[in-house]
């Protein structure tokens, strides 16, 4: 079966090429403030991960929700959501692909 | 540098103080610290008052002149709030330090505050999660207890940590707490009450959290060629660390806060001692987890060694190390602007020789407070002179 992978936006340095996540204001390593949008492959692996069971206000009617920080390529990392289908359980190492984006950021499946 | 102080602490007991408002608190703990160091109030040229969503949870700002006019101190006081999440209060308290140790102040007053149980626990997750990158973080529904749930379940698969290692802090720090009549909970949990209990983020569990608590706690400081005009049992500060860590958990470098690894080593280097000297210890347990991986951070054990060094007793009050014999964040509560003073003036004690849970005879003691997603650590050193 084969699922269509979200991109992941990202911006590069002008003045050193380096990329960062989006939003960057500040090239921590050469100080340029001129970035340029890229885009990386959405595929990655689940570095650690969580699920939240006791939620700030304005998160609760979401509990229980699936978080993880994802390792992307080009070293870069991420906190996403994570949507588990039932019997499904994150692992650290597991590869997830990235399914789509809405106001809570990115979301990842099992991949 | 000139050689600091602490001439006197003050504290409120820690947990749910139902009708004492925020500003009474920090009067009381202030007070009390004024009384204890038997300086005329009127001595103190500045106050630096920690706190960390009184803003956001009981409405009430430019709290340091607030509490500054309730002492009674002189009208040519600085008074400044500082705000570092979890860690305002350490960030108080070195503010303080590094003024005097400068020749700036001969007479400062350090405080911490917090006021929470008015709230809801969703308003005061809410509130806590403001110390989030909002930009890059907030937004996804990450919480504090998530942060730290993001570290145990890296902790376990790098070094093999065991959930059960991870409980022993909650088993340890609550039995130490028995004692303590500052501390909210005061009564024993087993390794099975704390496994069996609700599951708040994965691993964590709820009594591997701290309870949200009111509080505050106070010092004061003065060049130490002149603390004994004030009292026979001065604390020495002899290193004083503050670090920077990452703005965002996906920063982390390893199941590790770079702040508190950073912060450390200043404290240490300017001390002139090494983590194997400190006698007794009061680390930043806002989750179980967390104090496994500030005392690696810090140095006590190797990295990846915490979680079996409680299995092995190494942090209990008659340990290697003996760790929050407060009782801890755990235990105390945790009233976020306040717990770095709070964690100084249980040192203090220990110091003095006054403390409910005494370690024998200690001579070299250290503090060590975190803020946000370890983003920012203070490491206060202290020596009984």
């Amino acid at each position: 079966m084969s699922r269509s992978v979200e991109n992941i936006s990202v911006e590069k340095c002008k003045g050193c090429g380096k990329l960062f996540m989006s939003p960057v204001y500040v090239c921590s390593a050469c100080g340029s403030e001129e970035f340029e949008p890229e885009v990386i492959e959405g595929e990655g692996k689940i570095y650690t991960h969580t699920t939240i069971r006791i939620a700030p206000e304005a998160f609760m009617d979401q509990v229980p929700y699936h978080l993880a920080i994802v390792e992307l390529p080009h070293n870069l990392r991420l906190t996403a959501r994570i949507d588990l289908k039932e019997g499904e359980k994150m692992e650290i190492g597991r590869p997830v692909s990235c399914i789509r984006k809405d106001d809570v950021g990115y979301w990842f499946e099992l991949r | 540098m000139r050689s600091v102080s602490i001439i006197g602490v003050g504290t409120t007991n820690f947990g749910i103080l139902e009708g004492m408002s925020i500003k009474e608190m920090a009067a009381l703990a202030c007070n009390r610290a004024i009384l204890d160091a038997g300086i005329d109030r009127k001595e103190i040229q500045a106050l630096y008052l920690g706190n960390y969503i009184g803003g956001i949870l009981v409405g009430q700002e430019t709290l340091a002149p607030v509490i500054a006019c309730e002492l009674g101190l002189k009208k040519s006081v600085a008074c400044t709030k500082v705000e570092g999440a979890c860690c305002s209060a350490g960030i108080a308290l070195r503010q303080g330090y590094m003024l005097i140790a400068s020749g700036v102040y001969d007479f400062v007053l350090a405080g911490g505050v917090e006021k929470m149980s008015s709230a809801s626990t969703e308003k005061n997750t809410e509130a806590l999660a403001a110390g989030m990158d909002k930009d890059t973080e907030g937004y996804t529904g990450l919480t504090f207890p998530g942060f730290f749930a993001l570290v145990a379940n890296r902790h376990m698969y790098e070094y093999g940590t065991t959930i059960e290692q991870i409980a022993m802090v909650s088993v340890k720090n609550r039995k130490n707490a028995l004692k303590n009549p500052r501390a909210r909970f005061r009564k024993e949990t087993s390794l099975e009450e704390v496994l069996n209990s609700r599951l708040i983020t994965d691993p964590l569990k709820l009594f591997d959290c701290c309870p949200i608590s009111d509080g505050a706690a106070a010092a004061v400081l003065c060049p130490t060629e002149i603390a004994r005009n004030f009292t026979d049992k001065p604390i020495e500060i002899i290193g004083s660390g503050h670090g920077l860590g990452h703005s965002t958990s996906y920063s982390m470098e390893g199941p590790s806060c770079a702040a508190t690894v950073f912060a450390a080593r200043e404290a240490f280097d300017m001390a002139g001692v090494t983590p194997s000297d400190v006698d007794v210890a009061e680390i930043h347990d806002c989750f179980t987890i967390a104090e496994i991986v500030d005392s690696e951070d810090i140095g006590f054990f190797e990295r990846g060694k915490g979680g079996r060094a409680v299995e092995e007793g190494l942090t209990q009050v008659d340990g290697k190390i003996p760790i929050n014999t407060s009782g801890g964040l755990l235990s105390k509560g945790h009233p976020v602007g306040a717990t770095g003073l709070g964690q100084v003036y249980e040192i203090v004690r220990q110091l003095r020789g006054e403390h409910e849970n005494q370690v024998k005879d200690p001579e070299i003691g250290l503090a060590m407070n975190l803020g946000a997603t370890g983003l920012v650590s203070t490491v206060t050193i202290m020596r009984r002179i």
